[in-house]
């Protein structure tokens, strides 16, 4: 059985650590793997550039994916990820500590899963990670490649 | 109508001139034409009748006077008797005897008289019961020859002779040709009686000039005019006077009846009277008189050439083109130089107004006018340094605007960052003094644990700072969308919010209903959000409150307000009281960032209207709002 996995797609190591408290937290024990950028969430997703030797058929569960990354940003790695047929019904959460309106509607338009703004208050940020149905996603059948 | 649209104007200005002035000169002449030209006919025709009528009248004397004096003459004593004796004498001894010449010398002499007298004879002679011409005046080589003879046999006398001889009275021969004369003859004779018995007859030959005098009186007649007579020669018929340019012209052609020369003339010789234009002996087109002369039992024809008679019709027509053509031509020449006169200008404004339409506004056309066409050119001019200030001006504005444009996509990019970057490091002191209460909470210590709280609240109300500051920044550049807003369903939503919030407090609210206004719906929603809240919050140390949502009257126009009769404030700082992180109160009597009025009031006046405020330390606050001042005022 294969592993249900977590990207987590952050730059800052702050919002690392607390992501993954979080997600200890709510009881979510499944492996997280992190990319630093979007340029590598897009070679982790698509087994290129250092991580060719994974097998693309192996997706994560979800994708918790930052908005603002060095490199390739947010809307550009999800945008990516719509565009391939592969990858196209892999599910994305937007994590960001913006409230502007313009990324909401940018998010949802290029097909975000959900969208969650990273609360200050970590209880907060917890609700919303449990919000988001994250337990039953990652606990499911993920859809076939 | 005529469909001038894209004629250019000097073709338009010629083509009206030219159906205004040219065609009713064309149909004044037409009908002035053919009017004169009928009158012309008329005239014409009516001069024929009268020449026609007239010849007719003067052949009827003429041969009247010669009948008549026929007639007299041969019962005459002396004529009579003078015819007696010749007859006698020639008798016994012809022409040649002693007694005829004697006799026929005396007789001349007598006869000169009478002769002299009537110049319209040229003959007198006597010719006996048996034909023999007994005695002539003129004495030419008919004297002695009898009229059955070789000589005379084929001339008119023999049948006038019978004709007097059966009559017995006075008779016109036919008028033929006359050997012995060498040309046509006529003879008028009248029967002589001695003693109640027929003797011979006395004859007269007619002095052709006198006959041809009709013909060739061409008095009152124009240059083709003539006058033709001709008679019937069994089934044929023959012209027998000369005519005016063809002197040989009698008795050369025998013409058929019937036949398409000299249809007039047939006519005449057939009885018949009458006028018309018709074709003449020489197959020339004539306006013809043919009138039939009885006497001679002739046909007598006056005509002219058409031709000739409408020369001057021909010469008014021509008159009538030279002139309509140099009337037209002036036309022609009158109106282009009209034409140029106007569209010249035209054509220079035009040009004018592309160099500036080119974008040129330095460009003056300049023009020197006094009429229209002037002032428009001065217009333009006019407007083009109009244009230029206002182009100029424009191109500030412009400027204006782009640095402006530059500048909001700064402060967007800039509130962007401060968005995402600077809550950041908040979370980071939250969400780890959040870690090391949780995990080392054994080890902090009451005041340990007292200073991560203080820490987790500063971060808090760092983070709401920023989002009041953003907020503050969004509202100025969102683009604004006018409608008609209910700002009683607003205003009931908001106060369902804060009442969800803290549910234990006692507030009535009152609101007159029926509340609306034309703006922006978000931006009046986060004005009445504010304003509403802040009413709330400054009631809450009261039991119960009052918060009240209503309109009134401020000059003249319709202003809304919030009444509370919560805290109030100093009157003293109210310049301060819409400044950004502005606060009359301290934070922990009344919590807040201190921006929510000053948002309020941007989104006032991004409406175009005011806000202010009424209060007094402890009897409440009113804050009273326009929207649309600008825009009412406009209208």
């Amino acid at each position: 059985m294969k592993e249900r996995r977590i990207l987590l797609v952050e730059d800052r190591q702050d919002d690392i650590d607390l992501t993954l408290r979080s997600l200890k937290e709510n009881k979510i024990t499944n492996k997280v793997d992190v990319a630093r950028d979007g340029a590598e969430a897009l070679d982790y997703i698509f087994a290129t550039g250092a991580y060719s030797d994974r097998n693309i058929e192996d997706l994560p569960s979800v994708v918790l994916l930052d908005i603002k990354l060095p490199k390739v940003d947010g809307m550009e790695v999800l945008r990516r990820i719509r565009q391939d047929k592969r990858t196209k019904t892999l599910p994305v959460v937007i994590l960001t500590s913006s409230k502007e309106e313009k990324d909401l509607i940018n998010g949802y338009a290029i097909g975000c899963n959900s969208y969650v703004r990273k609360p200050v208050e970590f209880e907060e940020f917890s609700k919303a990670i449990r919000d988001l149905g994250l337990y039953w996603l990652l606990l499911n059948e993920p859809p076939l490649a | 109508m005529i469909n001038l649209g894209k004629t250019r104007l000097a073709a338009r200005i010629f083509l009206l001139v030219f159906i205004f002035a040219a065609v009713p000169l064309l149909l004044i002449s037409v009908i002035t034409y053919r009017s004169f030209s009928g009158l012309l006919r008329e005239h014409i025709q009516n001069k024929l009748i009268a020449i026609s009528d007239g010849r007719q009248r003067l052949f009827g004397e003429l041969f009247d006077g010669i009948l008549n004096l026929a007639k007299v003459k041969a019962k005459s004593p002396t004529p009579v008797s003078a015819f007696e004796k010749i007859d006698r004498i020639f008798k016994k001894g012809g022409i040649q005897g002693a007694e005829y010449l004697l006799l026929d010398a005396k007789l001349k002499d007598i006869f000169q008289v009478y002769f002299d007298a009537n110049p319209q004879l040229n003959d007198f002679m006597f010719i006996s019961r048996e034909g023999d011409v007994i005695f002539s005046m003129r004495h030419e080589n008919d004297l002695g020859e009898n009229i059955h003879g070789a000589l005379l046999g084929n001339t008119a006398l023999p049948g006038l002779m019978s004709t007097i001889g059966i009559t017995a009275s006075p008779s016109i021969s036919e008028f033929s040709f006359y050997p012995p004369s060498g040309q046509p003859a006529l003879f008028i004779g009248a029967p002589v009686f001695i003693k109640e018995r027929y003797f011979g007859a006395l004859v007269f030959q007619v002095r052709l000039e006198m006959i041809y005098g009709f013909v060739r009186n061409y008095s009152g007649l124009p240059k083709t005019g003539e006058v033709v007579l001709g008679k019937a020669v069994g089934d044929q018929f023959i012209i027998v006077a000369p005519t005016r340019y063809d002197p040989q012209a009698a008795f050369r052609t025998m013409l058929d009846f019937g036949g398409t020369l000299a249809e007039p003339l047939q006519m005449a010789i057939a009885g018949k009277t009458g006028i018309g234009v018709r074709k003449d002996y020489k197959s020339t087109v004539v306006l013809a008189r043919w009138q039939y002369v009885p006497i001679l039992d002739w046909g007598m024809v006056v005509k002219v050439d058409v031709n000739e008679i409408f020369q001057p019709l021909y010469r008014m027509r021509n008159i009538y083109i030279i002139f309509f053509c140099l009337f037209t031509g002036l036309i022609a020449v009158v109106s282009y130089m009209f034409a140029r006169n106007i569209s010249k200008p035209i054509k220079i404004v035009r040009e004018g107004l592309k160099i500036i339409g080119s974008g040129n506004l330095d460009y003056k056309i300049g023009l020197r006018r006094l009429d229209e066409i002037g002032e428009l050119s001065g217009d333009v001019d006019k407007m083009a340094g109009r244009l230029k200030e206002t182009t100029a001006s424009r191109d500030e504005l412009n400027e204006a605007n782009r640095k402006l444009d530059s500048a909001n996509k700064e402060l967007e990019a800039f509130s962007y960052s401060v968005s995402h970057d600077l809550r950041a490091p908040l979370r980071g002191m939250d969400g780890f003094s959040k870690a090391l209460l949780d995990e080392c909470t054994d080890k902090l210590g009451d005041s340990g644990k007292e200073y991560l709280m203080r820490v987790r609240a500063a971060a808090k109300n760092m983070s709401e700072l920023i989002d009041d500051l953003l907020e503050l920044s969004r509202i100025s550049r969102k683009d604004m969308v006018f409608e008609t807003v209910n700002l009683n369903r607003i205003a009931e939503e908001v106060m369902a919010g804060l009442k969800e919030q803290e549910p234990e407090r006692q507030v009535d609210f009152f609101s007159p209903g029926g509340l609306t206004a034309r703006g922006d719906a978000r931006l009046v929603e986060i004005a009445l959000q504010n304003l509403l809240g802040n009413a709330w919050k400054f009631t809450s140390k009261h039991k119960s409150a009052k918060i009240e949502f209503g309109t009134m009257k401020s000059e003249g126009r319709d202003a809304y307000f919030i009444r509370d009769d919560g805290a109030g404030f100093d009157a003293a700082y109210y310049d301060k009281l819409f400044n950004p992180f502005q606060r009359l109160h301290s934070e922990k009597e009344f919590p807040g960032t201190g921006i929510g009025l000053a948002t309020v009031r941007r989104i006032m006046e991004r409406h175009g209207g005011r806000i202010w405020a009424e209060s007094e330390v402890g009897k409440g606050a009113t804050f009273y709002f326009t929207l649309n001042e600008k825009k009412e005022a406009a209208a």
